[in-house]
């Protein structure tokens, strides 16, 4: 009974930290629109500038008072903070799609972990000490610390403070305006930026205090205290992410589950040798489940569909093929330059990755769903492959892989799918925390925490070096690929597009929502799972950890989600930057006003976390510029063939030892990024163009750019990489200028209302207008030079 | 027996009655409207009828049978098709692929639930998709547009697109919010010919419309909603001269 009392107490000082962090989650999440999977992030951010202030100078701190420190960090720079990511980064997302918005928030979580391993380093163990430290209260035979109390009180203190700003105040009642309706806000005169800068500003607030008050009673940790944001939306998801008070009850049963889990499911409770002892760290993810299947069915809302802002168009059939081919030749014809068989180890990884971003195609690229657990199916299917393929792996034992993770996804699918899109993020990365916690510690799977998956058995194909497990990766992604493009193409393909656009229409066509989420979910799992099965290496169970999952979600999204080229950047920023860029650059720093200098490597930490925040800008991804600027080389015979020639032949006199390996690289960057992109350009007909004379710069650049010996001829890696691209735009400028007849990026089918209006008309335009009239160069003069001034159009054409 | 029957539909949004105890009937083969001012409730009357909304009370019966515990999906199975007041194309598909999902949909459950004839096409035909998506691409005038994203179509014919989508999945009755809403004279002709056809085939139709003369011209039967409530119905006659109807919504023409 003692023992009892002490853990309810230590439950209900948990559960308010909850109560704390889940209702600042609550409060930006009404407010914004915007769930912010960061939320604990910045807690953590705040937890650790408030050692930096407050620890004593000796340990590297700044010494500063107690009362300061906390009333500078809670009050003053997580709130600051809060404003500043709303003003710079939230409201530019307004309209965007749930995907988007997920991922950033998820990228800007990446980024402070990143930056906060940067800043603070991990090497030092740090520790706050409990408010009042030693002093108790004895309440009826329990001794209640002083720290537990302070938190209780907070946490009351917070619950009262919301219910009056919220209901009493003018800002809190324009809070819940905001809510209702953003728009009519703005007509009655209030300013709703205004209003969800303070809802964050409140949110972060929040989030600092309840990572202040936490951080004392566990370490100083980076994952640990930003993983508390799993716990919030758990405690959150009870008042169904709007309602405080339900939130606070949600907060409680969590944390007082946990406490109690943590009493009684001890190291030596097991069931059938499956240890017991994780479940506490699984009650959230439980919890969310069992409130997402009592919830009813979500509401589907006909508002009018939004307007679409990524763009993705679908290869053909046959181009599909092609490329697929070409990647494996590819992948093979670069690790034959490559000389000893551990270097080509990025190459496999990247393979490895692009098959699980490929595994999101389907899901998020196409039925704009998202999931945050993919890495746990990828640990799934491996561990199903180290059990049925001891004796070998076989193709029978991957099939099984594959049908076991569908299985799980279509499982922990279900329950998200028959609510909005944020509740099947939520639900993944619950899923994903929960599998790191409970299923990949079991001893009785995973030997020693690590999964040793064979090499799929293929008799004397069987990869048995780098090498072939590269080409058997690039072949299952090459195969992978063809198939997701042709479901695209088909029926189902469009049903999954259909319902990315309108899900309502949809149902009033007769298509069955949930289970058609369901499959593609379970398809994508699949693919993950496949990826797991195949890896042919022995994996740390670390590997399947919820950030590793966020970072392939948010990699694959910044490559570009609707594409497999996408996938494929994805892949190689998973892969091969985030292991090759360190050690390659490992001796580069870069110089910031002089007084801060980032190492490469620590620079690696947070920039995939920006390159995602910066997906606000630009949700195509990578993908849509990219092939914006290959999409004409299919189109004429002549650039397709130099396209294939020009590599080709680098890459013969590479493998003949006639140019170094990094000559190698120069001039492929200058014929992928300068020559192939402007071929279709040159090889067009346009009036007055000097593609003979741009041809030649092209030739004489990629000449030079190839007669220095980059190996030997610049010592520093990041000088050479600035110089390479620095080459590369120069020869793409002088080309273009040369040139001077580059038809503009126009927009995918450009409305001919719009012509001279959105920008000047150019020669191509006139040239465009002339071939859809039928008119050929000798019918008319020189066309009218037109220029843009007050965007009127005189005779032109 | 009527078709589509609505009993005692009512929903309220809080403290809001929005619909309250509507009646509604839509006889086999005919056009009905459903007319009244802004913010009487028409499109969200529309929305419990095909399950995106679930009534507070009341019931909506299709051919005899009850349907309000189904879900939208099942009712569209049922013969429930509709187009929506605000668009919800498929914006980044072309005209022709918007109108074959609905096919393929179609063809995707009527293995379980076995959908109707095409109405537009000749008795007894047995249409492919594709010739099906042509047969409804021609009949709508869309075939010039067929290749066109539809998010670049102007709003009148994106409503005939919607149109074209819901005829594909043969629905036994339509319900259309504005249809011509967006289109000009000569389109709105066309389409008032259009609807009788369909209604000469053994369409049933529930139009919302504010295009007054329209209405008049193509419903056999009218409903006037005001504030939720049913304030009127009958024939096109009848509602001209209805007292009520004229204060709350057509206004008087006395000066």
């Amino acid at each position: 009974m003692q023992s009892f009392l002490n853990f309810t107490v230590v439950g209900i000082a948990t559960a308010a930290v909850y109560a704390i962090a889940a209702s600042g989650l609550v409060v930006t999440y009404t407010t914004s629109g915007i769930f912010n999977f960061a939320h604990g992030a910045v807690g953590m951010i705040a937890a650790f500038l408030y050692w930096q202030v407050s620890a004593p100078t000796v340990s590297g701190g700044w010494g500063w008072p107690v009362w300061w420190s906390l009333i500078f960090v809670v009050f003053i720079a997580a709130p600051l903070f809060g404003a500043v990511i709303e003003r710079v980064i939230m409201r530019g997302l307004e309209g965007a799609t749930e995907v988007v918005k997920i991922v950033v928030t998820v990228s800007l979580l990446l980024a402070l972990v990143g930056l906060s391993q940067w800043i603070w380093p991990g090497n030092v163990t740090r520790s706050l000490p409990r408010f009042f430290p030693d002093k108790s209260l004895h309440l009826g035979g329990v001794n209640v610390p002083y720290h537990r109390i302070v938190i209780l009180i907070a946490a009351i203190v917070v619950a009262a403070v919301l219910r009056v700003l919220l209901y009493r105040s003018r800002a809190g009642i324009a809070m819940r305006a905001v809510v209702d309706d953003r728009s009519l806000v703005r007509l009655n005169g209030a300013r709703p930026g205004r209003v969800s800068m303070l809802a964050w500003a409140i949110g972060a607030g929040l989030a600092a205090l309840s990572g202040v008050l936490a951080a004392p009673l566990q370490s100083v940790d980076a994952v640990t205290l930003t993983l508390l944001v799993v716990n919030c939306y758990a405690a959150a998801v009870v008042g169904k992410l709007r309602n405080l008070p339900m939130t606070f009850l949600g907060a409680l049963i969590l944390g007082l589950g946990e406490s109690y889990c943590a009493a009684y499911l001890t190291g030596d409770k097991s069931i059938g040798g499956y240890s017991l002892v994780g479940v506490r760290f699984a009650l959230p993810a439980i919890m969310l489940f069992v409130v997402m299947v009592a919830q009813p069915q979500a509401r589907l809302r006909a508002g009018g569909v939004q307007r679409v802002r990524e763009s993705w168009r679908v290869p053909k059939m046959n181009t599909t093929v092609f490329g697929a081919v070409g990647l494996v030749v590819a992948v093979y014809g670069v690790s034959e330059l490559i000389s000893s068989d551990p270097a080509r180890q990025p190459l496999v990884s990247a393979m490895f990755f692009a098959i699980i971003a490929l595994s999101l195609v389907p899901l998020t690229g196409f039925a704009g769903q998202i999931s945050l657990a993919q890495m746990s199916f990828v640990g799934l299917g491996a561990v199903v492959m180290s059990q049925v393929g001891k004796n070998g792996a076989t193709p029978a034992g991957v099939i099984v892989a594959l049908v076991v993770c569908a299985i799980v996804g279509a499982l922990v699918a279900l329950p998200a799918l028959r609510l909005t899109g944020i509740y099947l993020a939520l639900a993944t990365a619950a899923f994903s925390l929960l599998m790191s916690k409970v299923f990949f510690t079991q001893n009785k799977l995973v030997a020693g925490g690590t999964v040793k998956v064979p090499a799929l058995d293929l008799g004397p194909l069987t990869p048995d070096n780098n090498q072939g497990q590269a080409v058997l990766l690039a072949v299952i992604f090459a195969l992978v690929g063809i198939f997701v493009i042709w479901l695209r193409r088909g029926s189902y393909g469009r049903r999954l597009i259909a319902m990315k656009d309108s899900p309502v229409a949809c149902a009033t066509l007769g298509l069955d929502l949930t289970r058609t989420k369901i499959g593609v979910f379970a398809l994508s799992a699949s693919i993950a799972g496949l990826a797991g099965a195949l890896a042919n290496k022995s994996m740390p169970t670390t590997d399947y950890e919820l950030l590793s999952s966020m970072s392939v979600t948010m990699l694959a999204v910044v490559g570009g989600i609707g594409a497999i080229g996408g996938a494929l950047i994805g892949g190689f920023l998973l892969g091969t930057f985030q292991t090759l860029i360190p050690t390659l650059f490992q001796t580069n720093t870069i110089g910031v006003f002089r007084f801060v200098q980032i190492s490469v490597p620590d620079l690696m930490k947070f920039t995939p976390g920006f390159m995602g925040i910066s997906l606000g800008r630009n949700p195509s991804g990578a993908i849509g510029d990219i092939g914006d600027a290959y999409r004409a080389v299919g189109e004429t015979k002549e650039s397709l063939g130099l396209a294939i020639f020009g590599p080709v032949a680098l890459w013969y006199l590479a493998d003949r030892h006639t140019i170094s390996n990094w000559t190698f690289i120069a001039t492929m960057t200058v014929m992928l990024f300068a020559i192939i992109p402007l071929l279709p350009v040159l090889l067009k007909p346009i009036q007055g163009g000097r593609a003979l004379q741009a041809g030649a710069i092209l030739i004489i650049g990629l000449v030079v750019v190839g007669s220095i010996d980059w190996g030997t001829a610049i010592e520093s890696t990041g000088i050479r990489v600035v110089l390479m691209v620095a080459a590369t735009a120069l020869i793409a400028g002088l080309a273009t200028v040369v040139h001077g007849g580059v038809p503009s990026g126009a927009a995918p089918e450009p409305s001919p209302d719009m012509l001279g209006i959105d920008r000047p008309i150019t020669r191509s335009d006139v040239f465009e207008a002339d071939r859809a009239l039928g008119l050929s160069a000798a019918e008319f003069a020189e066309p009218a030079r037109v220029t843009s001034q007050g965007g009127a159009v005189h005779g032109a054409a | 027996m009527a078709l589509l029957e609505t009993k005692g539909l009512t929903i309220r949004f809080g403290g809001n009655l929005a619909v309250s105890e509507v009646d509604l009937a839509v006889e086999a083969g005919q056009v009905t409207g459903l007319i009244g001012p802004n913010g009487a409730g028409k499109t969200t009357t529309f929305n419990m009828i095909c399950g995106v909304l679930t009534p507070t009370a009341g019931n909506v019966v299709l051919g005899g049978k009850d349907v309000s515990k189904l879900g939208t999906h099942k009712r569209a199975r049922l013969g429930i098709g509709r187009t929506f007041q605000r668009l919800e194309v498929f914006s980044s598909m072309t005209v022709r692929e918007n109108i074959l999902v609905g096919c393929e949909i179609r063809q995707g459950w009527a293995r379980s639930t076995p959908a109707g004839p095409q109405l537009l096409a000749p008795q007894g035909a047995d249409l492919s998709a594709d010739d099906e998506v042509e047969l409804l691409l021609d009949r709508l005038g869309l075939t010039d547009a067929a290749e066109i994203r539809v998010g670049q179509l102007s709003t009148g014919r994106a409503r005939l697109v919607e149109l074209g989508r819901a005829l594909a999945i043969r629905p036994r009755v339509l319900l259309l919010d504005e249809p011509a809403s967006g289109l000009d004279e000569t389109e709105t002709e066309e389409f008032g010919q259009l609807l009788r056809e369909l209604g000469g085939a053994g369409l049933s139709i529930l139009m919302v419309e504010h295009d007054v003369p329209l209405v008049m011209k193509v419903c056999s039967q009218i409903f006037v909603l005001d504030f939720g409530r049913i304030i009127a119905q009958g024939t096109a006659q009848d509602i001209q001269q209805n007292e009520s109807v004229l204060n709350a919504y057509l206004g008087s023409a006395r000066t």
